[in-house]
């Protein structure tokens, strides 16, 4: 891969920024196609624990939105818009969170290794949240492409109903048997991230397990979180490459446990099995209060 | 959040102390915090003037509170009924001369019945400043009268609160409407009003706040809870957006649950909502204040939807902020809303709130900024400095001055204030609770009602009460408690209520210095329902004493585990003519 490359980190700052910053900067003095590390966040974010990091990075600032969204979609896209507004269109983006930081030499290893995919706009993710159980949802963390398939991807109009409203309608829907499965709501950021792109790319979305397997494999590249050291301040204080990839959630009052699996990365049987206890350990309830 | 005091300080002439129960901005903050924020900074240029504040609240970790150099924030760190012991000795260990409280969980309680029994060093003026209680949040929120089938913890606080006002030297309320509502249901009560500064609508600038914003775009915030009826909010505008389908209302706030129904009080609104209404609605969770500032500005209307509301702060934020507020008739607002009657709904009117919203929602900026304008510069006045920093001012500097005289001699004037009334409470407690009483705060004793008897006959509706303490003869506590359970015998006057008179009876008749051979105290009966709560017993000393025996005290002996005294009550509803007789 020849182009140069863009670290765009959005988010509010968080006592992780710092590493997250440091990681991309530390990167870029050694590989020279990382050409510039931007940092989108909000206009009363404290960025002075950040100190002389500010001089290297590219501090980008918005006003809040009124309506965050369903777990805060509107942000996401404001900041990751803005960010974006400042990438010079030939560039290729690594998209990350303030909260979470990236073995930057590994994953642009795999991005050499896949650079032809690149060049077709295919969006590269991690395995990192890109689930198995619910269709069209590939990880939103870390982000790979071409600025122009990412800007495709983030030019996505503000929802207007708030996280409040669909969890309020989702609870009361479910009561009233007016949902069967929630998994057909499409609700959360990644999917409709990803079915408006979808759109937007000219598929005709079938809302099928078919047709979201199909559209994964076309239109994204997954990469294995371990492979790049993904890192999330969340887990662990960031401090080990861990992030979940087997656990359980119940977002909606009333509906389903849902027993979330992330799609399979590992290639081998055997390393897949191995995954698969060590994250049914890692992000079972037992180690909960390690996690945190 | 750590409190910083600014350096500077003077030293200090007079003492005041503001009891609340949270303090400053901060996340998910209440009304009262803003607003006693905001009074310690308008009190912060007097000078020779120091403000303690005595909150509860823990410090959040959101930020810094910078306070002025002549005050101290005490945050009392334990929690339910131990917060009133630390409170009480806090208060003492000040040596206030003035003290306001204005917390909603009648934390001044303790240090007036042990004012109240000559067990405290100082003696400070206090002055309960009402904010919305206990009793009214269940009243108005269930539309109920009385605390019948309200939770433990309602009946409990709202009995502390009631004890907390009787035992003040003074009432006062931040809105006309609360003060009147309060002396309507409490005969002889008096309450002044002592409004807040409002910091934000002081400093603002109107030329630079106003906003038209979209007069179809309504927002409201606070808490959704019973009481706040945010349910006929919802109410209105779905029969309003029947003809104005642009019609957006944002409710922002945290919930709780209901108390009629324990369920989530704003998804039981959001469910009976039919699906095709959710559009007219946008429901937020507290926000950051660069998104409420959004919101502030789309907005053309401020809501407040409560039938009835105290002050209500948010009502004042949100003019600081541009918006012009429709609002009961009985709430604050209503002050300084005069000259803009229209804004106003009446609670009691079926659909007057529809009425209202349906008239705002057509209204044109021209109009809207008229009446933003009219309810903003009757606010400022209402709301400033010198007429809420300047009465406080001077109610200190009076304690102070009764507080010099009562050093320099014995004939001090009495506290001032309606509830000067030389009142006595008792709190006891219904068999097998475990919750303290006023009494036990006092004497640092867990007192129990033992056995409730009832003697069968419902419409006397007798009780024999036995209330039992662990001590021992010759403990100083012991003779306090003497003092104040068996000077007296109980009997019977008009009204439901009974005097308790001097009685002979050498293991009990001791002196507290006080009350020895005084008038007689009055004992305003508990009702049938109480005891199955605490049971409140007012010993007022008063003019109303009718000697008589028809309740003796039966028996009060020393058994192997402790002390145990009997009484013997008559359960009937208070006569609401009985405080007002007693009270000067």
């Amino acid at each position: 891969m020849s182009r140069d490359v863009t670290v765009l980190v959005h988010g509010p700052v968080t006592p992780f920024t710092r590493r997250t910053l440091t990681d991309a900067l530390r990167h870029a003095r050694q590989d020279r196609r990382v050409v510039r590390v931007v940092l989108a966040t909000w206009d009363d974010a404290d960025t002075d624990p950040l100190g002389a990091l500010l001089d290297e990075v590219e501090v980008l600032r918005a006003p809040d939105v009124a309506n965050p969204g369903f777990a805060n979609l509107n942000r996401q896209v404001r900041l990751v818009r803005l960010g974006l507004d400042a990438v010079p269109e030939d560039h290729v983006v690594v998209k990350l969170r303030t909260d979470q930081t990236v073995d930057h030499a590994a994953l642009l290893r795999r991005l050499d290794e896949r650079a032809a995919r690149l060049e077709a706009d295919v969006v590269f993710t991690t395995d990192c949240f890109t689930r198995t159980d619910r269709r069209y949802h590939p990880s939103d963390m870390l982000l790979v492409a071409r600025r122009p398939a990412l800007a495709l991807y983030y030019d996505l109009p503000e929802v207007p109903t708030t996280h409040l409203d669909d969890v309020l309608a989702v609870r009361e829907d479910l009561r009233r048997g007016a949902v069967a499965d929630v998994r057909d709501l499409h609700l959360w950021p990644e999917a409709r991230l990803f079915m408006a792109y979808l759109r937007r790319r000219g598929e005709a979305v079938s809302d099928t397990d078919e047709d979201s397997a199909r559209c994964l494999a076309r239109y994204c590249e997954l990469l294995s979180a371990s492979d790049v050291g993904l890192r999330w301040e969340k887990f662990y204080g960031g401090r080990l490459p861990l992030v979940p990839y087997r656990f359980s959630m119940a977002p909606f009052e009333g509906g389903p446990v849902e027993e979330a699996r992330c799609v399979p990365t590992s290639g081998s049987p055997v390393r897949q099995a191995v995954k698969d206890r060590l994250g049914a350990l890692l992000w079972g309830p037992r180690l909960a209060r390690l996690r945190a | 959040m750590s409190t910083v005091t600014r350096p500077g300080r003077a030293p200090a002439r007079l003492r005041l102390g503001l009891v609340v129960h949270e303090f400053g901005r901060t996340r998910n903050h209440g009304g009262i915090a803003a607003v006693a924020a905001d009074l310690v900074e308008a009190l912060g240029e007097v000078p020779g003037l120091e403000v303690h504040v005595v909150t509860t609240q823990e410090a959040p970790e959101d930020g810094e509170l910078v306070v002025p150099a002549n005050c101290r924030v005490h945050r009392v760190r334990h929690h339910e009924q131990r917060h009133f012991a630390a409170v009480a000795d806090l208060l003492d260990a000040l040596d206030l001369h003035h003290v306001e409280v204005a917390d909603a969980y009648a934390l001044g309680v303790q240090f007036l019945v042990r004012r109240e029994l000559g067990l405290t060093r100082t003696r400070p003026v206090v002055e309960v400043c009402h904010h919305t209680g206990h009793r009214e949040i269940w009243e108005w929120g269930t539309g109920r009268r009385g605390l019948a089938g309200a939770p433990d913890h309602f009946r409990r606080t709202a009995r502390l609160e009631e004890v907390q006002t009787r035992l003040a030297d003074a009432s006062t309320a931040p809105s006309t409407f609360l003060a009147r509502y309060l002396e309507g249901r409490t005969p002889g009560l008096q309450v002044g009003e002592r409004r807040f500064p409002t910091v934000d609508l002081l400093a603002a600038d109107p030329a630079e706040v106003w906003r038209p914003g979209t007069a179809t775009t309504v927002l409201s915030l606070g808490r959704w809870e019973a009481r706040k009826r945010q349910e006929d909010l919802l109410t209105a505008a779905r029969a309003v957006s029947a003809d104005e389908p642009d019609l957006l209302v944002h409710l922002v706030g945290n919930t709780i649950a209901d108390p009629r129904t324990g369920i989530d009080y704003r998804y039981s609104c959001y469910a009976a909502l039919p699906p095709t209404a959710r559009r007219t609605f946008r429901m937020h969770e507290f926000a950051s204040a660069s998104a409420m500032g959004r919101l502030y500005e789309e907005a053309g209307w401020f809501c407040v939807p409560s039938p009835r509301e105290n002050f209500p702060t948010t009502a004042v934020e949100a003019l600081a902020r541009g918006l012009p507020v429709l609002a009961s008739a009985a709430s604050g607002v209503a002050d300084y809303s005069g000259d803009v009657p229209e804004v106003l709904f009446d609670p009691d009117v079926p659909g007057d709130l529809e009425r209202v919203l349906r008239w705002a929602v057509v209204q044109g900026p021209k109009v809207r900024e008229t009446v933003w304008r009219s309810q903003f510069d009757a606010a400022r006045r209402l709301l400033s400095r010198e007429a809420t920093a300047t009465p406080r001012v001077a109610a200190v500097e009076r304690a102070a001055a009764r507080a010099d005289a009562r050093v320099a001699g014995p004939s001090a004037p009495p506290a001032e204030g309606p509830s000067a009334a030389g009142l006595r409470t008792l709190l006891l407690l219904p068999p097998g609770s475990d919750q303290p009483s006023a009494a036990s705060f006092a004497l640092g004793w867990q007192l129990r009602v033992s056995s409730i008897e009832d003697m069968s006959d419902p419409a006397l509706a007798w009780a024999q009460v036995v209330v039992s303490y662990p001590s021992a003869p010759g403990d100083e506590r012991l003779e306090r408690l003497h003092t104040l359970l068996g000077r007296w015998d109980l009997s019977a006057v008009a009204g439901g209520a009974v005097t308790l008179t001097g009685r002979d009876d050498a293991a009990l008749d001791l002196d507290d210095g006080a009350h020895h051979g005084t008038v007689p105290a009055v004992v305003l009966v508990p009702t049938a329902e109480d005891l199955a709560e605490p049971v409140l017993l007012d010993v007022v000393a008063g003019r109303l004493a009718r000697p008589g025996s028809l309740l003796p005290l039966v028996d009060a002996r020393a058994g192997a585990t402790g002390h145990s005294v009997r009484l013997m009550l008559e359960l009937r509803d208070r006569s609401a003519g009985v405080r007002e007789e007693v009270r000067p």
